[in-house]
């Protein structure tokens, strides 16, 4: 068995022009599931108008009593944004899993698997456009949240590779529910599971509240669930603080996420395809 | 004497959820999903506001189990809408007001399980009726009167929806800040004061404040007027345009 990307090169002596060709397939495959993303109203409302509902609502409700609990914990915004960014991060990648199931189930995959393009270009596809998706949610979040008080207190660069870590762990996260797309028979059966899962992961991570809050016995859970880690590297960005232990730790975290379920999404995906 | 066509299709609305396992999972599960994590995730901060979660939260969960129960049943009544049975339908000799009142009676009926299922927990977890057992059976009402509501509110919006996923994310989209803008999880002294009179008001927090009413120890009269007000009054307008729809439906 070939590896998924070389599978057609076999049949074309000239590699540099099809290395130009597979590069504007994977462009294309880009920017199809990312205009496909936007053109549906249930993923623009999960990606864009929910985070930012949910930004506008959390700070009316739990100002007050976050920032009395949290005495030395300053403006709850700067707390909310890195958390809510990671939310938009986790629900955001279910509209991907959709897109990428419906493709499964509308013969989109089978028929690319007969076009003269490599194997993986739909897949690389889908994942680019969620690091796209990622970068366009995680800049208006940061500016709503500039609103009630939110600052990069690091300076530009650290804004950037604010924006660059979220990236990242979309890129890294989408494969979870791309793995969980090419087992299921329905679209609930996908949307369901990974709601409930990210649900919880969101709200046993450091975003909506301090580590403090939560009862004693669940406080090592929260400290090493990987939500809770990616919304403290994102918070030392933003906010400043040692970056060495979370930076290892969030990368740790996505990478191997994305290692075990890029394997086992690939593996699904060849047999299913 | 037959059944009424809105009972029959009640019935046919309760057998198409049921056999649904995302319907069952939506009744019990993320109830008390929400449940166990609110409770570890605001206790701690609320109960040092003096807000204590274990006798407040499960009203709040119960509610909010009401709104996600009539956000599902957008997505049936859309699917019947656009799937040509409700065009089917009124070639028979059919109330309008009947295919959203039989949905919403699913609803109910699905309610009914939530509500269960969480005061059970509640209970475990340490609520109590202050006042006795006696006021359960209004309680109830009170939650399945809200249910009719927002399910004959939302149904009628899905009904209008040119798509399903349409319909599903448009009955998204109010459902936050209704629950979030209300006293479920905070007192109401904790939003910005500009904010307080629309939280106060809003049919989910005079809800709420009557179902921690009746559990608890507090004065039931003046929320209780004005949610059965929100309720009937939605239940009576939302109905009329959904039946005048349906009617138009060709």
């Amino acid at each position: 068995m070939t590896t998924i990307a070389s599978s057609h090169n076999s049949d074309q002596p000239l590699e540099a022009p099809a290395l130009a060709q597979d590069s504007a397939v994977f462009l294309a495959c880009t920017i199809r599931s990312l205009r496909r993303l936007f053109r549906r109203s249930d993923i623009v409302v999960g990606t864009v108008v929910f985070p930012i509902l949910l930004l506008l609502t959390m700070l009316a409700v739990f100002s007050s009593a976050v920032e009395s609990f949290d005495a030395g914990g300053g403006n709850y915004a700067q707390r909310l944004v890195p958390g809510l960014t990671v939310s938009g991060l986790l629900f955001g990648s279910i509209g991907s899993s959709v897109g990428f199931f419906t493709d499964l189930q509308s013969g989109f995959m089978t028929r690319m698997r007969s076009l003269p393009v490599p194997a993986a270009a739909p897949l690389v596809g889908t994942v680019a456009a969620e690091g796209a998706r990622a970068a366009l949610a995680v800049v208006p979040m940061a500016a709503l949240g500039h609103l009630f008080g939110f600052r990069f207190e690091n300076g530009p660069l650290a804004a950037l590779a604010y924006v660059g870590v979220a990236v990242v762990i979309a890129m890294c996260l989408v494969w979870a529910g791309l793995w969980l797309a090419t087992l299921v028979s329905s679209q609930e059966a996908l949307i369901s599971p990974l709601n409930a899962l990210y649900l919880v992961l969101l709200f046993l991570s450091q975003g909506l509240v301090p580590l403090e809050a939560y009862p004693d016995w669940i406080q090592p859970v929260v400290r090493v669930n990987p939500a809770s880690t990616f919304v403290v590297l994102l918070d030392r960005l933003a906010s400043g603080g040692p970056l060495v232990q979370p930076t290892l730790a969030a990368l740790a975290w996505a990478f191997g996420i994305a290692a075990v379920f890029a394997a086992l999404a690939i593996r699904r995906f060849r047999q299913v395809v | 004497m037959s059944s009424p066509g809105w009972l029959v299709l009640g019935e046919r609305a309760v057998i198409r959820s049921s056999r649904n396992s995302a319907s069952i999972i939506g009744a019990i599960v993320f109830p008390l999903l929400f449940f166990a994590l609110f409770m570890l995730v605001m206790q701690r901060v609320m109960s040092s506001r003096g807000f204590d979660y274990r006798q407040q939260l499960p009203s709040a969960i119960v509610i909010q189990a009401m709104l996600f129960t009539a956000m599902s049943s957008t997505y049936y009544v859309a699917d019947d809408r656009l799937s040509g049975i409700m065009a089917r339908l009124r070639s028979l000799p059919l109330a309008g007001y009947a295919p959203l009142l039989g949905r919403s009676l699913a609803d109910v009926a699905r309610a009914l399980v939530s509500i269960t299922v969480v005061l059970i927990v509640g209970a475990i977890v340490g609520m109590r009726f202050e006042d006795g057992l006696i006021w359960l059976p209004a309680y109830i009402g009170v939650a399945v009167l809200f249910t009719m509501a927002m399910s004959l509110l939302l149904g009628l919006i899905a009904y209008m929806s040119p798509s399903v996923e349409g319909a599903v994310s448009i009955a998204t989209i109010p459902y936050l800040p209704m629950i979030m803008l209300s006293s479920a999880f905070a007192p109401i002294e904790d939003f910005p004061d500009w904010l307080e009179p629309i939280v106060r008001w809003q049919p989910v927090t005079v809800t709420i404040d009557t179902l921690r009413a009746l559990a608890g120890t507090g004065d039931v009269a003046e929320p209780l007027m004005a949610s059965i007000a929100w309720s009937v009054g939605l239940i009576l307008v939302a109905g009329a345009l959904g039946a005048r729809a349906v009617r138009r439906t060709t």
